[in-house]
């Protein structure tokens, strides 16, 4: 599977891959696209979609995916051949629309042929011609409109496709998308190594949350915050703290060892011993 | 941009382009956002369980599919262009009164704009003859490196989708909407370029008043440097005399003393002062008169302090938004409902000196608007805060 470099981290295109990524490798990212819906809704989001640094880092590293930069395959004018062809097999897309256009002009007026059968009898009558309007059939309405169809280009239908349709190259990125040895990348590729679903933690203000299944149908169950010492101030442990047990989550401490090796997690949830 | 060059990698897109069949049956998609029920707190694995995941990933893949086709014929259509970083319309379709603007008779789109009738399939974008995907869209407009274009999209189709007019921010409102340049706009515009280092605008270059008020000013500025009034024709010098501004520093008797010097303290008190003798001088008179032609403006207290602190930073104004029932002209815009202010990640909210320095930004008074600052989060939450400044 290839992101391709946008923003300076890695953009997914493609639907099966988006769904891929997301039921396979419980990487969710963030729909940045805006929805072609009616109504111009604001909640509707629509691909692409962004994935964090630390998403798109542990996909390169997990071998997961590989990222490439587009910019200066897509960028550059193509030469003429290329041009030729791409303007060759347009033309031929839309030439190929003739049949099924049709097609779908004679379902929509067998759809409706009731009101344009009584609208031509009534036109017909109006002009004294009562025996053509008493001969008119829904069947030779149907011929009629078949018999006069004409494909117009102007009518034929244009997609504009999402991921880049045509054959084109891409340069490999190796540079790393965000600092490897940081802690908040290695807490991130720790967590999603246990098998949960780990978001950004902003809607918390904190570093990541803890889903145990598909954000879309489960709770956060941690909020994770990253610490730069192992020890906590009491003011931080206390905020943090009453701001998880409010939201039914618990509130997970993530700092280095000592040894500056392995991660140490430590785990704060409500206590009531009297039940 | 430095990445290994040798490393081409050939794509063979997995989706092709759909067949004409396709494209007459997914002409009209019917996408309802997905409806799922209240969350679950905990994976427990049933069957229930795993049949609404599966029916959630449907959906969710349903709405990510939805495809943009139209006629030939539906859309408008604009041309990429890398120079000016702007899409020219070459065909429109629709109503135009709140995206673009014009120059030279053609009307541009601005690459948020150009890319939001993009993917509302409103507008084909071409670039080089070629219809652009989405995909080549977000490389040609926003490009691969992180920047600031990506919050300024997403904040701009958030917004306009919200039903705000969102155009970019504009500075003087009123001489950009009237025709007529007047000389004040020159001499307005000619100040705002020496203090606040901001070109003048090209609607002020080409009136007929900026030759002349521009070799004014330079005339005036020698003038005030050189304390002297060479040129008969300057209106601030009121005779020819070369030396009139120079002060005589000897030690000097009043005109009106009189001889006897005895007397003078009693007389001095009783009748004109020694300061009232000094207004008799004529290179008093010529102050004053200098004086009375000088508009002094008081500053305002804010006015003060806010140029000397060099730690404050400077924010930009990117976005004006307009209510749509307010009866937003593109070609004269009002004086708009907010300023917009876009911080990037995890930039701090700006103090309020920050944010009066910002307000300061727009020259007169009556056009600032109060100013919305919008955080964009990692995870592409939207924050937007509205901040009236007393």
């Amino acid at each position: 599977m290839y992101l391709t470099l946008l923003n300076g981290t890695g953009y997914v295109f493609d639907v099966d891959d988006y769904m891929e990524l997301r039921i396979k490798h419980r990487i969710v990212g963030a729909l940045v696209g805006t929805a072609n819906s009616k109504g111009w809704s604001s909640s509707e989001a629509a691909l692409p979609v962004e994935l964090t640094k630390c998403e798109t880092q542990l996909l390169i590293d997990e071998g997961l995916a590989i990222l490439v930069s587009k910019a200066a395959s897509l960028m550059k004018s193509p030469t003429p051949e290329i041009l030729q062809e791409y303007q060759e097999d347009f033309a031929a897309r839309l030439k190929a629309q003739a049949d099924s256009l049709k097609a779908e002009k004679l379902r929509e007026t067998e759809r409706h042929v009731e009101k344009i059968l009584s609208g031509k009898r009534n036109k017909l009558l109006k002009q004294g011609k009562s025996d053509e309007a008493a001969a008119l059939t829904s069947q030779s309405v149907i011929q009629e409109v078949a018999n006069n169809f004409e494909f117009d280009h102007q009518n034929a239908l244009v997609e504009l496709p999402c991921p880049h349709l045509a054959k084109h190259t891409a340069q490999l990125w190796t540079e790393p998308i965000c600092d490897r040895d940081s802690l908040k990348y290695r807490v991130f590729r720790d967590l999603w190594g246990r098998g949960k679903f780990v978001t950004c933690g902003d809607a918390f203000g904190a570093d990541f949350l803890i889903y145990p299944g598909d954000p879309m149908l489960y709770h956060a169950s941690h909020i994770v915050i990253i610490q730069s010492t192992p020890a906590i101030r009491p003011l931080e442990l206390i905020s943090k703290v009453r701001l998880s047990v409010i939201v039914n989550k618990s509130c997970v401490f993530a700092y280095e060892a000592a040894d500056g090796k392995t991660i140490v997690y430590q785990t704060v949830a409500w206590c009531n011993p009297s039940k | 941009m430095s990445g290994a060059q040798e490393n081409t990698i050939e794509i063979y897109p997995k989706t092709q382009y759909l067949t004409a069949s396709e494209l007459v049956a997914q002409r009209h998609p019917e996408v309802e956002s997905p409806r799922n029920g209240l969350k679950r707190t905990s994976f427990e694995g049933s069957a229930e369980e795993n049949e609404e995941l599966k029916n959630t990933y449907a959906n969710l893949r349903l709405q990510l599919s939805a495809r943009r086709i139209e006629r030939q014929a539906g859309r408008a259509i604009a041309i990429w262009s890398d120079d000016q970083q702007a899409a020219e319309v070459v065909r429109k379709d629709g109503k135009f009164e709140s995206f673009g603007y014009s120059q030279q008779g053609k009307l541009y789109l601005e690459y948020y704009e150009a890319l939001f009738l993009l993917e509302l399939n409103r507008l084909q974008l071409e670039y080089c003859g070629l219809i652009v995907s989405i995909e080549q869209a977000y490389v040609l407009l926003l490009g691969e490196e992180a920047s600031e274009k990506y919050n300024n999209y997403f904040v701009y189709s958030a917004l306009t989708r919200a039903g705000y007019i969102v155009v970019r921010h504009q500075e003087g409102y009123r001489t950009a909407s009237s025709d007529v340049v007047t000389k004040d706009d020159c001499i307005w515009a000619l100040l705002d370029a020496s203090l606040s280092n901001k070109p003048v605008p090209l609607h002020i270059k080409v009136s007929q008043f900026y030759n002349a008020t521009f070799e004014r000013m330079v005339q005036l500025k020698q003038q005030i440097k050189n304390q002297c009034s060479e040129a008969s024709t300057d209106e601030i010098s009121i005779n020819n005399e070369p030396n009139a501004f120079k002060f005589d520093t000897r030690k000097r008797r009043a005109q009106s003393e009189p001889e006897e010097e005895l007397a003078s303290k009693r007389a001095s008190t009783t009748g004109r002062s020694l300061i009232d003798a000094l207004k008799d001088e004529a290179s008093y008179r010529k102050f004053q008169q200098t004086f009375e032609k000088l508009d002094i403006v008081r500053l305002q207290s804010e006015d003060y302090h806010c140029d000397v602190d060099s730690t404050i930073r400077t924010f930009k104004i990117t976005f004006d938004l307009h209510l749509h029932n307010d009866g937003f002209r593109r070609s004269a815009p009002k004086t708009p409902t907010f300023s917009v202010i876009i911080l990037q990640h995890d930039e701090p909210f700006p103090t309020h000196i920050e944010m009066l320095h910002c307000q300061r930004q727009q020259m007169r008074a009556e056009e600032r608007a109060p100013l919305l600052v919008i955080s964009v989060s990692e995870s592409k939450h939207i924050q937007a805060f509205l901040y009236y400044i007393s």
